[in-house]
């Protein structure tokens, strides 16, 4: 057996079929990087394999934040295609991930805006079908079950940019820059959205914070 | 009557990251729709240059068109179809003139090696089940139920080659590789050229393999392919040696080439001495027809007897596995830190130290989890499994 360490050389689907492949042996630290520089060109297939590595946090990060599966996916797709016919833009392929991240976040607010503006017109019809508790795993105990219940009331009561920013540290467990980062805001923002967001859930369920981050 | 926030406080807090106690929510088939509408709603936003661009390749097809039907027209009837337009449509056939019909092999037969008009063929090994999902002149899609398949495509043909396991795909173009579609897992095997895989369990959900590279890739909670799977292609599934003896027209027309080729091999006796290849193939094959420690017997001499071969670290961790499944941590946890030892491939290191974190919780050595858990959090950092990881040192 040769090379054991699988790596992940991409090539367009058409130069696959057609022509002889274009050989450009990609590492693991440089693969978004690389990525991009090729998404940019157009090359579906690195497009594909942008989107396979991130789907998942950028799904999983949507659908915990709107709690709602078709929305969720909505913004998916809307982050998706967003970034990639804006990767001209992106300066440093390598932070694809966060960039995506950040983009999906912000259309996360806009649903929000748009859930809130039908809320008071009376149409929104959408439900929640992906809330914590609807999401938390089968093993856990009645007390969780209770507590995360709880923990949504709560949450869906606190102001759009404290429940993102707080649910990003404290459920997806993110580093403050990074909620800086998805958030839009600084980092002394982001920590000061997360503690009083804190403050207000401490008061009625007990949430042990994540580990501090060493300045 | 009890008081709601004595309960709060009686309660223990959770604690964060949260997720850790959360499902995950993303399937594979969740992904697979959102790229499809990624896919359709980029393509349904042409810019002027797509146009500019979709404008020449009309003129250009039109063109193309016209001269096809003048020259078609000189030399034909003008009732006739136009051979250039038919041919890209013919599905592939056995070479012989036969279609193509799902392939099964008995245990106990000889290897079936099918031949096709495009000069490409595949080899069908005993207690396989191979069936053609799409044939067509733009693709020819099969699904390999269970047990191993070698495929050796003609390079340079217009055709999407694409073989199914599972959840696991396989694109390939010209090349020459194996898919053994086992309890538990998928091995893809490349000897010549570059395939794609994906799938769920893929590492990032797509991987290029070329040749000399394996991927295994496990089946989290899947069961063995039952024999008794049913079919909706021309011929009823046939599982057992007297059936396939048996079995009529298309699957016997399909073996029929098997003289032809040279690599057919009569079946292999368990008893007999073999190499570690075919040490790995008996462990496979054990394992396939649902006898796991035989297989474990297999491998642990396959390990015993030759500890330097390039597939020990791949055994090693097979081994650990079926050890695993059979309800044995402490000797899974030796398999798999033997398999450390010997070396294995990147995209397997992230699931051994998850497992070998899990043998040692269960097993009670938690410095031992511990220290592997350590490890897992230094070299995956964002790593997939480390809820997991959190889960087994809590427990």
């Amino acid at each position: 057996m040769r090379s054991l360490s699988l790596p992940l050389e991409l090539v367009p689907a058409t130069a696959l079929r057609d022509a002889p492949v274009p050989r450009k042996r990609l590492e693991a630290r440089d693969d978004d990087a690389e990525l991009v520089r090729r998404a940019r060109k157009r090359d579906r297939w690195a497009e594909e394999a942008l989107y396979q590595r991130h789907v998942r946090d950028v799904l999983r990060v949507s659908l915990r934040l709107l709690a709602r599966s078709t929305e969720a996916e909505d913004v998916v797709q809307d982050a998706f295609v967003i970034a990639f016919s804006k990767l001209d833009t992106l300066e440093d392929g390598a932070a694809f991930g966060a960039w995506l991240l950040r983009i999906a976040v912000h259309q996360v607010h806009r649903r929000y805006r748009r859930r809130r503006l039908l809320r008071a017109l009376g149409l929104d019809r959408g439900q929640d079908d992906a809330t914590l508790a609807q999401q938390v795993d089968p093993g856990a105990g009645p007390d969780v079950r209770a507590a995360l219940a709880e923990l949504e009331q709560l949450l869906s009561r606190l102001p759009t940019s404290q429940r993102m920013a707080w649910m990003l540290r404290c459920v997806e467990g993110q580093k403050l820059d990074a909620v800086a980062l998805s958030c839009g805001c600084s980092r002394a923002t982001a920590k000061r959205l997360i503690a009083r967001a804190d403050g207000w859930i401490q008061q009625h369920v007990r949430v042990a914070p994540p580990e501090r981050e060493h300045e | 009557m009890s008081n709601p926030s004595l309960d709060r406080r009686q309660r223990q807090p959770l604690h964060a990251p949260l997720a850790r106690l959360l499902e995950d929510p993303v399937s594979e088939t969740r992904v697979r729709a959102i790229w499809s509408g990624i896919a359709a709603r980029r393509g349904s936003r042409p810019q002027w240059r797509a146009v500019a661009l979709a404008f020449a390749a009309g003129v250009m097809l039109a063109a193309a068109i016209a001269v096809l039907v003048r020259s078609g027209s000189e030399q034909s009837s003008p009732f006739e179809p136009s051979k250039a337009l038919t041919v890209r449509e013919t599905p592939l056939l056995v070479r012989g003139g036969n279609p193509v019909v799902p392939v099964e092999v008995a245990p106990s037969a000889g290897e079936s090696a099918v031949e096709l008009t495009d000069g490409s063929r595949f080899v069908v090994s005993p207690g396989a089940r191979l069936e053609p999902l799409t044939n067509s002149g733009v693709a020819f899609v099969t699904k390999l139920l269970r047990g191993r398949a070698v495929f050796d495509v003609r390079p340079g043909g217009n055709r999407l080659w694409k073989v199914e396991a599972g959840p696991v795909e396989v694109e390939v173009v010209g090349t020459r590789f194996s898919v053994f579609h086992g309890q538990g897992s998928v091995r893809v095997e490349v000897e010549r050229g570059a395939v794609l895989v994906r799938g769920a369990g893929v590492p990032n959900g797509l991987e290029r393999l070329e040749a000399g590279n394996t991927l295994v890739v496990e089946l989290e909670g899947a069961a063995p392919p039952a024999s008794s799977v049913t079919s909706n292609l021309r011929e009823p599934v046939r599982s057992d040696s007297r059936q396939a003896e048996a079995a009529p027209a298309p699957i016997a027309r399909l073996e029929a080439p098997l003289g032809t080729t040279s690599n057919s091999v009569p079946p292999r006796s368990a008893q007999a001495p073999a190499p570690s290849k075919d040490l790995l193939a008996v462990a496979d094959e054990a394992r396939l027809t649902g006898q796991p420690e035989r297989a474990a017997r297999a491998l642990e001499q396959l390990l015993a007897e030759d500890p330097q071969s390039p597939r020990s670290g791949l055994a090693a961790v097979t081994l650990g596995r079926i050890e695993l499944e059979l309800g044995h941590p402490a000797r899974a946890a030796t398999a798999f830190e033997r398999a450390l030892r010997l070396g294995v491939p990147q995209g397997l290191e992230e699931d051994l130290y998850a497992r070998l974190v899990e043998c040692h919780a269960r097993i009670g050595q938690s410095a031992r989890a511990r220290h592997y858990a350590d490890k897992y959090r230094a070299r995956f950092p964002d790593g997939r499994r480390k809820h997991e990881i959190t889960y087994w040192l809590d427990r």
